[in-house]
């Protein structure tokens, strides 16, 4: 795809002492706010809220405040946040629990519940607004390997995903669906200011917290007005090729947004001697290490992998003891996984599991025991013999198994699942993990027992 | 320049050390001492064993040392006095020999390097006195002074002003690099990363606040070394402390409770704890190895062996009275009606792991917390701190000006709103009240012996009064934690707490 030779954008890299510090740098290079902002404007600003965790599962408060001041400053009227959440919670309930809108309103601006009403829906709102500015906190990412700026103007609630349609895994109609949706808000709207805050940057595993994450510190921003190039020069940033990801493969092929490193002018420090390598979330998931459970892989779509990947790791993160004391734990994930080492606690993740292990040898016991046929015993009786014992083998059901339907699998209802199918007794510590997912996806879990999954 | 009440018993424990090689039996002499910079009278020979064992494990093992004092002011050669102690056993020392003033020249850019002015320093005591000292402690005039000042006033002091002095010169001559030695033990670079995380915060004020938070108590600590044993007998009464050190004339061996039953009758103790002091003395080195702050595995690792001392009731650890947790028939009883409490099968393995990824996950990996310390009784805040975490480690403890935070209202959620105007960004504000404080030291602290299931439920129950806990905004731990009775509560973590199988 060429791109029209006029289509030069300016990205801007700061590296400061403070993320504030860095922040106002990104803004003066860009020319500062009074660039973005005319008086009485409406500002629509698209921030990571995913979860009632902490930084950096969502963009930091203390930039969203820092920029909601200096929109007011360059004096903006009216400034509406908002986001779309994960782990199948809503947004609602996250300001119920961080009290975002106490917070913010005092300085003027507002905490939409975009999923909510109909007359928030993320494009009305957008396209009713003066400016769009979207802020990104730049995490490691399984699908996209980092959360890209782009990521942030959809809602990509895996975690909370009803039982979709069945999926083509040539295809892999989920990652494509996810990449399309995202690009049409782009194609309607694109955003006025982008900032990717990589200042603290969470690697090993994300972007939830998890056992492997970590925080590393790059003391970088990436700020621009074209959501693409913010994201390229970003990836560009933790030495990662750009036309190796998905989401800037395809807005290259749609022609949205500039994708040529030689139509975007850096400004501010230099890309070259400020790239970073950073640790990304394993990519196979049976590298992923837990104590005690093996995992074996098919063929796997990516709505089956992203959810894999986030409940394996937090069993990781959480299930440590339980584990140890079940001693012996399976996860077969996608189409003709391998047969597992034992077949107790088999655990099949997503329909293409569940399906494609149908005639699976560990789906039955195989015992044989020696015993004395009763027609023999009678024999006996009469013929004073002691009696031959002969072998006989029973097939049983294997009952030590436990379906995750869906593809992909609803992650809220999968730890339930496995909570439910283990017992508290037998793991205390998940069963914990899930009474704290419950004080603040209640009514969702509610919606998805309604649906029967 | 020394004064003089610290000077005489320095000399007094001088005489003892070198009395000891030439007597039979040293431990019969019944000679008292102080403890240096401290008004608390010891026994000299269990000074001289005390410091036998601890001097190489915390600051030097190797054989003679040199003391200089250095002038403050920058002139050619800055060295005030020089001593060196010959010293046959690291830390035991006998005899000071006071250098001329010629043999040590240091300049004041001589500091920049320690490293060679050590050499040098080393090369010239070799040329002078044929002696090959193997670290040497440098004091700034300063560091002198204020010592002075602190004995001069040990006589006036009482218990908590001399703790308060003590930390304070310990502070000031660490932060201010008062006092160098070399090669630098791991304790001092722990104190100095340690203190840097105190940002304007004395650590005499937190002793303060903690000692005033404190009931009365009468208790005593038997350490049990193979070579020695003795008890530190620590009580506080209204607002007088008192430490004692007594050894043991009975020998160091396996402890029997009839022994420490003994000891508290004596001594009219309400509780008596044994110890192996060796055990703390290597869980003490392992803690002053680490880089401040320290980083989340380390914790976690540092945390799993302190449970995993706990845990070891009997075996690493003895109390007289025994908990009556640890009673068979109660924790039957209580088994019967769905409580499993066994303090020996104490998850120290998952439980650091668990509580460090709950913790990581609700408050996250960075993350500003104002502590708010309150007292219901009197209608007013104590202290503002301010903690500062990154990559969920503690990098920062600050003061907040009380005046600044508690502008017009007492109301959390309105000092939250009022701050995030005026501050940088608070995650949390976690309101906490002195009595619940109070009531932790109390109960599980200072009477462990004493501590039982209905305890813990009295504690919880109090902490979700919002009185004594608030937290602000809210985050699920604590949502969850609010929302379940005290006893569900119970049920959900003893499972987490204490490990299933009782073999």
């Amino acid at each position: 795809m060429s791109q029209p030779e006029t289509d030069i954008t300016n990205v801007a890299i700061a590296k400061g002492d403070t993320p504030l510090n860095t922040y106002n740098e990104i803004l003066t290079k860009l020319g500062g706010m009074e660039k973005f902002v005319s008086k009485n404007d409406r500002i629509f600003i698209k921030i990571n809220l995913n979860s009632p965790e902490g930084f950096p599962v969502n963009t930091s408060f203390a930039l969203i405040k820092s920029l909601i001041k200096s929109c007011k400053k360059a004096g903006a009227s009216d400034i509406l946040l908002g986001s779309y959440s994960n782990k199948g919670v809503k947004i609602r309930s996250i300001d119920n629990l961080l009290k975002i809108n106490e917070s913010i309103n005092p300085l003027g601006a507002q905490l939409l519940f975009l999923e909510e009403d109909s007359e928030f829906e993320l494009l009305d709102v957008i396209q009713n607004c003066d400016k769009f500015f979207v802020v990104n906190q730049v995490n490691v990412d399984p699908l996209f390997d980092c959360t890209l700026s782009m990521m942030n103007s959809f809602n990509i609630n895996i975690l909370n995903s009803r039982e979709s349609m069945e999926q083509d895994l040539e295809s892999d109609f989920y990652k494509k669906e996810i990449i399309s949706k995202l690009l049409n808000v782009f194609e309607k709207r694109k955003p006025d200011l982008i900032i990717n805050d990589l200042y603290y940057l969470m690697e090993g595993a994300g972007p939830y917290i998890y056992k492997d994450s970590k925080l590393i510190k790059t003391r970088l921003m990436v700020g621009g007005t074209d959501a693409v190039a913010v994201d390229f020069i970003t990836l560009k940033l933790i030495d990662t090729d750009p036309l190796g990801n998905p989401l800037i493969i395809n807005a290259r092929e749609q022609n949205i947004g500039i994708t040529d490193i030689n139509n975007i002018n850096i400004i501010g420090v230099d890309l070259e001697s400020s790239k970073v390598n950073i640790n990304y979330c394993k990519k196979n998931l049976e590298d992923i290490t837990i104590h005690n459970c093996r995992i074996k892989t098919g063929s796997i779509c990516s709505g089956c992998y992203h959810t894999a990947y986030h409940l394996l790791n937090t069993m990781k993160t959480y299930m440590t003891k339980d584990l140890k004391y079940i001693a012996g734990q399976s996860v077969l994930i996608g189409e003709n996984p391998p047969e597992p080492d034992i077949k107790k606690n088999v655990i099949l993740l997503g329909n293409c599991a569940i399906k494609s292990t149908k005639n699976s040898s560990f789906r039955t016991i195989i015992t044989s025991k020696e015993s004395i046929p009763s027609s023999d015993k009678i024999k006996s009786i009469f013929n004073r013999k002691k009696p031959n014992k002969k072998l006989i083998i029973v097939e049983k059901k294997n009952k030590q198994i436990l379906h995750l339907p869906g593809c992909p699998p609803n992650f809220i209802s999968s730890i339930k699942l496995i909570s439910d199918y283990y017992g508290k007794q037998q793991v205390p510590n998940l069963f914990l993990y899930h009474n704290l997912m419950e004080t603040y996806a209640l009514t969702d879990i509610k919606n998805v027992k309604k649906e029967g999954v | 320049m020394i004064n003089r009440y610290f000077k005489d018993n320095w000399n007094k424990i001088l005489k003892f050390n070198s009395n000891v090689e030439i007597t039979e039996n040293p431990e019969l002499l019944n000679e008292l001492v102080r403890i240096p910079l401290t008004p608390i009278q010891i026994d000299s020979f269990l000074l001289y064993k005390l410091t036998e064992i601890m001097y190489p494990k915390f600051i030097h093992d190797q054989q003679n040392i040199a003391d200089i004092i250095l002038s403050d002011y920058n002139i050619d050669n800055i060295v005030l006095e020089s001593y060196v102690y010959e010293t046959k056993m690291a830390g035991i020392h006998k005899k000071a020999i006071h250098l001329q003033n010629n043999v040590i020249s240091i300049t004041k850019n001589d500091l920049d390097n320690i490293e060679k002015l050590f050499t040098i320093i080393q090369d010239s005591i070799i040329k002078e006195n044929g002696i090959k000292i193997m670290s040497i402690r440098i004091f700034k005039k300063r560091a002198i002074d204020l010592m002075n000042s602190h004995c001069e006033n040990l006589k006036k002091f009482s218990f908590n002003e001399f703790m308060s002095n003590l930390f304070d010169l310990v502070q000031k001559c660490i932060e201010k690099e008062l006092i160098i030695l070399y090669p630098e033990p791991d304790i001092i670079r722990f104190m100095r990363e340690f203190l840097s995380i105190f940002h304007d915060i004395k650590i005499s004020s937190i002793y303060n606040l903690l000692n005033n938070l404190c009931p009365s108590y009468k208790h005593a600590i038997y350490f049990n070394t193979k070579t020695i044993s003795f008890n530190c007998k620590i009580e506080k009464e209204e607002y007088v402390n008192t430490v004692e050190f007594i050894r043991s004339e009975q020998s160091p061996i396996d402890i029997e409770e009839s022994r420490l039953s003994q000891l508290r009758e004596d001594n009219k103790l309400e509780s008596v704890i044994s110890l192996d002091l060796n055990t703390v003395i290597s869980f003490l080195s392992e803690i002053f190895e680490q880089k401040v702050p320290i980083e989340t595995n380390q914790m976690k690792l540092l945390l799993q062996k302190f449970l995993f001392g706990l845990r070891s009731f009997d075996t690493h650890w003895k109390m007289y009275p025994r908990p009556k947790i640890y009673n068979l028939l109660i924790r039957y009883l209580l088994r019967l009606i769905g409580f499993n409490i066994n303090l020996r099968k104490l998850s120290h393995w998952n439980l650091p792991e668990y509580i460090f990824n709950l913790f990581n996950s609700n408050i996250g990996l960075n993350s500003q917390i104002l502590l708010l310390l309150t007292n219901n009784r009197n209608k007013n805040f104590q202290n503002a701190l301010m903690l500062q975490f990154l990559n969920g480690s503690l990098v920062k403890i600050s003061n907040v000006n009380k005046t600044e935070v508690f502008n017009n209202s007492f109301e959390i959620k309105e000092i939250h709103s009022s701050l995030f105007e005026t501050m940088d960004y608070i995650d949390f504000i976690i309101k906490v009240d002195v009595d619940l404080i109070k009531e932790i030291l109390e109960k599980y602290i200072l009477n462990i012996y004493k501590v039982s299931v209905f305890k813990l439920y009295n504690v919880l129950k109090m902490a979700k009064n919002p009185k004594y806990l608030e937290v602000y905004p809210s985050s699920p731990a604590f949502e969850l934690f609010k929302s379940k009775s005290s006893l569900s509560l119970l049920k959900l973590l003893l499972p987490i707490i204490i490990d299933k199988h009782e073999f």
